[in-house]
């Protein structure tokens, strides 16, 4: 007996250890570089401006967004309002996109499809995208990339300052248009590994001083629409093609998105895209077998991946962390539904 | 009966058997010593001590030693539950591969680029699902003013 009260306190405290196991606290080691981008001379002034400003600014524009997404080109003009973490985007008449409502309210973000008479209910990407400027600056402060100030373009009837994004052979990666008085990107490019331009945003029109918005612009709210969330997309997609919904936890720090079937080869991949403040990952399940040699093989700066089987199924995880960061959100996975 | 005994008698009174009597009674006796007896006690005592410590030294050990089984057990059976089991062993399931390490790898690359430009806007993954497969052309009218 007394042994017993001896052993089970011991059994429960190494279990307990074990349980911890190696994904105790390890994150990503964003934590204090702020001000060391902040004070870097190797990033432009006019970034760390339009970081400063992102957070707080107001507008009323029209965009042009154009990428090539695989094999598919899209292109769509959005109409865009915003009000420090709020903002609305509406499509124009003739869009094939026209009668969807994008909100965010800065808890929140809520998408409705009038086709599906839906709404889905997302984290905001407000502060994402102000944090993708910030890794941007961080890496340009580490030496990893070179950001270079230049003579700009006239974009929407405003002068801009041009940064261009380099990587250091001095490939151009991306081309940043910012307009210094508000520190607003009006433009943005986005070059693939030969130099050819895959992708850009430029504001065709731009007020910067719009007339008081109403509040009621930022919430959606009609009775009678289907309200769901990614991780129902997640449930319904996956048993439809057959696939486990499985999904990283909120606890994991990163959020999902957005779910698709995407067939390559001729087999069916489950693609789940996750956003978080470190930035994006994807998460894909596949019913047959991927080479974790291979997978290394395409590894570089900024683009790792981790590989795992369970259940039958085999996981990949690709992002922008360290292989090992990317291990851990691995083992915080949960199975079945949230 | 009678008549038995009187031969021992006379065998025990027999000259020979006389001899040995006195041999035997002349022996010095031997009794052992009181520096013995302590001794030995000493010895027994040390004996016994040294048995006490082992047994309350596998008194502690023996919980020890099953905690760590358990514990080890844990590590073994639980833990490759818990964990994506090729993490640490990428090349644990290394097979013939038909390219699709590369697919996935343009797959997240495509998605964050379309991020990267979409922005706060419409979810580009789906601006992507809903869109055609056309030629991918480039017309960049950023100097166009349009009226709102």
């Amino acid at each position: 007996m007394k042994r017993a009260l001896f052993l089970v306190p011991l059994l429960v405290w190494s279990s307990a250890a074990l349980a911890q196991g190696g994904h105790s606290s390890r994150g990503f080691g964003h934590r204090g570089q702020r001000s060391e981008w902040a004070s870097s001379p190797l990033v432009p002034q006019v970034l760390k401006e339009a970081i400063r400003h992102g957070a707080h600014a107001r507008f009323y524009g029209r965009r042009k967004v154009h990428f090539a997404h695989g094999n598919v080109n899209v292109d769509f003009t959005e109409i865009v309002y915003r009000d420090g973490p709020r903002t609305r985007s509406e499509f124009p008449d003739g869009s094939r996109f026209a009668g969807q409502i994008i909100v965010e309210d800065g808890h929140v973000r809520k998408e409705f499809y009038p086709d599906k008479n839906e709404v889905i209910v997302k984290e905001p990407r407000h502060e994402e995208n102000l944090e993708r400027l910030v890794r941007l600056a961080r890496r340009g402060a580490d030496g990893r990339i070179v950001l270079t100030k230049g003579p700009g373009m006239k974009v929407a009837g405003h002068w801009t300052v041009q940064i261009v994004v380099q990587d250091k052979d001095g490939n151009p990666l991306q081309r940043l248009y910012v307009e210094p008085k508000h520190g607003m990107m009006l433009k943005r490019e986005i070059f693939d590994q030969g130099g050819a331009k895959i992708g850009y945003f430029v504001f065709d029109k731009i007020n910067f001083d719009p007339p008081p918005f109403d509040p009621s612009l930022f919430r959606f709210s009609r009775r009678g629409v289907r309200v769901i969330t990614p991780y129902d997309v997640l449930r319904d997609v996956a048993s439809k093609a057959g696939f486990a919904p499985t999904f990283l936890p909120r606890s994991s720090g990163y959020k999902l998105e957005d779910v698709r079937v995407a067939n390559r080869r001729g087999e069916d991949v489950l693609v789940e895209t996750y956003g978080s403040r470190q930035g994006r990952l994807s998460l894909f399940e596949l019913k047959t077998d991927v080479s974790p040699d291979r997978l290394h093989q395409f590894e570089r700066d900024e683009l790792h991946a981790v590989t795992w089987q369970a259940g039958g199924k085999t996981y990949v995880i690709v992002g922008a962390a360290s292989s090992e960061a990317l291990a851990n959100v691995a083992r915080s996975i949960g199975y079945g539904t949230p | 009966m009678n008549e038995n005994f009187k031969n021992i008698d006379e065998k025990l009174n027999s000259g020979p058997q006389q001899m040995v009597a006195h041999l035997v009674s002349s022996l010095p006796s031997e009794e052992p010593s009181m520096l013995w007896r302590s001794g030995l006690n000493e010895a027994l005592r040390a004996q016994s001590r040294k048995a006490e410590r082992r047994r309350r030294f596998f008194w502690v050990l023996r919980p020890l030693s099953l905690t760590t089984a358990c514990a080890l057990a844990a590590l073994l059976v639980v833990r490759p539950m818990m964990m994506p089991p090729s993490l640490s062993t990428p090349k644990a399931h290394a097979m013939v591969s038909n390219g699709i390490e590369r697919d996935l790898m343009d797959l997240h690359q495509n998605d964050m680029r379309a991020f990267d430009v979409g922005g706060a806007g419409l979810d580009p993954t789906e601006a992507a699902r809903t869109s055609s497969v056309t030629q991918v052309s480039w017309t960049d009218d950023s100097e166009a003013d349009l009226e709102l």
